[in-house]
């Protein structure tokens, strides 16, 4: 090795030690301590422009007291059930009601809109979701759901909110029902996502 | 003795693995696969323990066999319980305190809680329990606990409430007191006799359904009953009373009837606790744990005064095992501790006493098992923003149970909000708050449970760390933070945080704003910050449904960004509102399952407690 290439490389030891060291250095200071520059009594700052959010669950229009009378009065007026369809809002998918025709009982009735609303494209409620009974005590409507209702639900905060906000919107169309309290193959479980806990019975939202 | 005692083992567990294995399983033809097995009675000497409510009858769970029952229908045991959250605690006679989960009734027995029955009644260990297949019967035994002689008084301790009746036999000199719907237990056959007027005190099981007492005694005595439920004292010719004679029949008279007079039932229960021990461990220099070990979970408010930690636990008696290991604590030698002693306050209170060395921080959390674990940690910090201020950080999501949402290249929301949240601690910690995470690792702490957390430790701000997901719709995009309905500290904090955040992230995320969760939860709005019981919010980070949100949130700079602006937004928070009075605590309905309310010990009434 020649005097150059050993004079070259004690200068580059030594000027890569005093980079790593003034890297350590600065990296070594201690950061500086945040310092609000809000006194007592600052209002807060103004909140993000942007529309108003739109909830994520509409309810249908409440029909008069006695319901709406058929404009023929000799075609009797078909039974129906509202359910609920996803369609995209503002702040992602939402939840919009749509009338469908259905016969039998509350339960049937209830049972067939499960059913519509867990099949199709982007349904609401997992797929071959099915209503397995149905009881009302009192205000609360009691809603016990197949184990589909768990076992397929995809996952996701979204999801969650939109599957248990349909289900209470679709219990909450059975007069006197202001509460509604899901349960999965009997049981009470506390949650399906982890936002949203089932222990305890929904409000319905005002009509 | 010791046969006994096997044989009363052998039983608890023939109960045990016998109750799977009798239980008749819920129709299998049925389309559901119901956690409720059909309906079941709990019998107590002759009577079920029911209630009015048919939803509230007892039940078989289907899953594991359990016998349900509704807290309240075990008053009629002497046992009272409130439901707090996720558990249950239950005080029985004894006054001892248990605290069992809860169990949410299935769709056949919807409104309120169950407890596992023979889970309570074996945990207090006052009932002896066989089960009836053919009728889906539990029933239960009284267990007699403790048979005494103390001078002249006979004192019989039962776990259950039970009604002795009194027969006189030869000629006065031999007394069968007899105990339907009770069992003897562990008691001894023979009783230590100390009364020159008795002889001897016999045990034995008279029937499956009755426990005996024979009591022989020298000459014939009357016998006054005093207090009923689940502790007797008889008295063998107390003062004044009149000695048993012979009737002209032959047969032993007294002047009152023998049979016991039970008095009123005391309805009264004490929330006494034992402290049964105290022990420290250190964990390294810059840590110390002091393990409490008490029947109940205490309620302490901790006080930190001139460097002198101070935890007051209220009427709690002492163990003699606490009382020596109370007298160790005076050796304790520890970097951050001067001292450390237990000191007792009045009658029924004891003070942990720790003198610090320096400024430590502390964490307080309930132990497994019962009692509290009191860690005193490095020195907390006493300068910066948000120092002496404790907040939680929640993570959300976790374990396999709770992902969150899913990309679309697969990554779980709960694999991001982790890294996140820990970073949101970190840079509170640098600001010099007490950073009580609700998980530091991939598990599901459980939706209530962090609230809890946040409750227990009685935080000044809970923040919630959470993903969002807008799919069908993949533009939607940006920061979102939610308060609880229309909360106002709360709606201030997430406009701190949201424009903080904004401002540390730049063009990377959107700023939406803060908004109430009412929104997206009508009515009730999101459980976790309902039930935190101070300000808070649930910030949304940004959507994993859209590319330009979820590449920014996978950028561990932007990520880093964001948790600093969060610990800023708080800050911030704190700056404009600096009174401590800006706390806001939500009022809690408690749940009303028809339980009573649970009663008080007066002050100067000394509960029975044998180690006190």
């Amino acid at each position: 090795m020649t005097n150059q290439k050993r004079i070259f490389l004690a200068l580059f030891s030594i000027l890569l030690g005093m980079g790593l060291g003034v890297l350590v250095f600065f990296m070594s200071r201690p950061k500086m301590p945040y310092v609000s520059p809000y006194v007592p009594g600052s209002t807060p700052p103004p909140d993000a422009p942007g529309p108003t959010p739109q909830p994520i669950i509409t309810m249908p229009t409440p029909t008069p007291a006695g319901g709406t009378e058929p404009k023929d009065p000799g075609v009797p007026k078909k039974p129906t059930v509202t359910i609920y369809k996803i369609a995209d809002g503002p702040d992602g998918p939402v939840l919009l009601p749509e009338a469908i025709e259905a016969s039998g009982d509350d339960q049937a009735r209830l049972a067939f809109a499960v059913e519509s609303m867990a099949k199709g494209t982007n349904p609401p409620l997992p797929k071959d979701t099915r209503l397995l009974r149905l009881k009302v005590t009192g205000d609360t409507a009691l809603l016990d759901m197949s184990k589909e209702l768990k076992d397929n639900f995809p996952g996701g905060d979204r999801a969650e909110l939109l599957l248990v906000n349909a289900l209470v919107g679709l219990g909450g169309q059975l007069p006197g029902v202001k509460k509604v309290q899901i349960f999965v193959a009997g049981e009470a479980i506390e949650s399906l996502g982890g936002m949203q806990s089932l222990l305890e019975p929904f409000s319905v939202p005002q009509k | 003795m010791m046969q006994r005692r096997l044989g009363v083992v052998f039983a608890v567990g023939l109960l045990s693995s016998s109750l799977p294995a009798l239980a008749q399983r819920a129709d299998s033809g049925a389309l559901w696969a119901s956690r409720f097995g059909g309906n079941a009675q709990v019998v107590f000497g002759s009577s079920p323990l029911t209630t009015s409510n048919p939803n509230r009858m007892p039940y078989r769970d289907s899953r594991d066999n359990a016998i349900c029952i509704a807290p309240e229908s075990l008053v009629s045991l002497g046992i009272v319980a409130r439901v707090e959250g996720g558990s249950v605690k239950l005080i029985g006679a004894d006054k001892n305190l248990i605290v069992v989960a809860a169990r949410q009734g299935p769709f056949e027995r919807a409104g309120g809680v169950f407890v596992d029955a023979v889970e309570v009644l074996k945990t207090m260990g006052i009932a002896a329990l066989s089960f009836e297949p053919s009728t889906n019967t539990l029933i239960l035994r009284s267990v007699l606990r403790d048979v005494s002689l103390q001078g002249d008084a006979l004192k019989v301790t039962a776990g259950l409430p039970v009604t002795p009746s009194v027969s006189i036999e030869s000629q006065g000199l031999r007394v069968v007191v007899d105990f339907p719907g009770a069992t003897i237990g562990e008691l001894p056959r023979q009783i230590g006799v100390s009364s020159s007027k008795v002889l001897a005190v016999r045990t034995l099981q008279a029937d499956e359904n009755t426990a005996r007492l024979v009591i022989d005694l020298s000459e014939p005595v009357a016998f006054s009953w005093r207090e009923g439920r689940a502790s007797l004292v008889a008295t063998l010719a107390p003062p004044g009373a009149p000695i048993a004679t012979a009737s002209t029949n032959g047969m032993l008279s007294t002047t009152k009837p023998p049979t016991p007079a039970m008095k009123t039932a005391r309805t009264t229960f004490s929330s006494s606790m034992v402290l049964r021990d105290i022990s420290t461990s250190s964990l390294g220099d810059d840590r110390l744990r002091f393990a409490l070990q008490t029947t109940r979970v205490p309620n302490v408010r901790p006080s930190v005064q001139k460097g002198k930690l101070v935890l007051d636990f209220g009427n709690i008696y002492l163990a003699d095992s606490a009382k020596s290991s109370a007298a160790t604590l005076a050796e304790l030698k520890h970097p951050l501790i001067k001292s450390a002693q237990l000191v007792p306050v009045g009658g029924n209170a004891v003070r942990l006493l720790v003198e610090l060395a320096s400024q430590v921080g502390y964490t307080i959390r309930n132990a497994k098992g019962g009692g509290l674990l009191v860690d005193l940690l490095t020195p907390r910090k006493t300068e910066g923003p948000l120092a002496g201020r404790t907040i939680v950080v929640d993570p959300g999501h976790g374990g396999s149970s709770s992902t969150g949402n899913r990309a679309d290249d697969g990554i779980l929301e709960k694999n991001l909000t982790l890294p996140i949240g820990l970073m949101v601690a970190q840079n509170l910690e640098a600001m010099g708050a007490n950073v009580i995470l609700t998980r530091d690792s991939d598990f599901d702490p459980g939706l209530e449970e962090r609230a809890i957390i946040a409750n227990r430790a009685n935080a000044d701000i809970f923040v919630s760390v959470h993903l969002n997901d807008g799919r069908p719709n993949r533009t939607v995009r940006g920061i979102e933070v939610y308060y609880h309905r229309q909360e106002e500290t709360s709606r201030d904090l997430a406009r701190f945080i949201g424009a903080k955040i904004k401002e540390n992230v730049g063009d990377a995320l959107p700023l939406r704003g803060g908004r109430s969760d009412t929104v997206n939860a009508p009515e009730k709005g999101y459980a976790i910050l309902r039930s935190s019981q101070m300000t808070g919010v649930l910030v949304e980070l940004g959507y994993m449904s859209n590319s330009a949100d979820y590449a920014s949130l996978k950028n561990p700079d932007v990520q880093r960004q964001a948790a600093q602006g969060i610990a800023e937004g708080i800050a911030d928070y704190f700056a404009a509102n600096p009174s401590s009075l800006t706390k806001y605590v939500k009022p809690q309905k408690p749940r009303d399952f028809g339980l009573p309310p649970l009663p008080t010990f007066p002050d100067d009434e000394t509960p029975e407690n044998p180690v006190k």
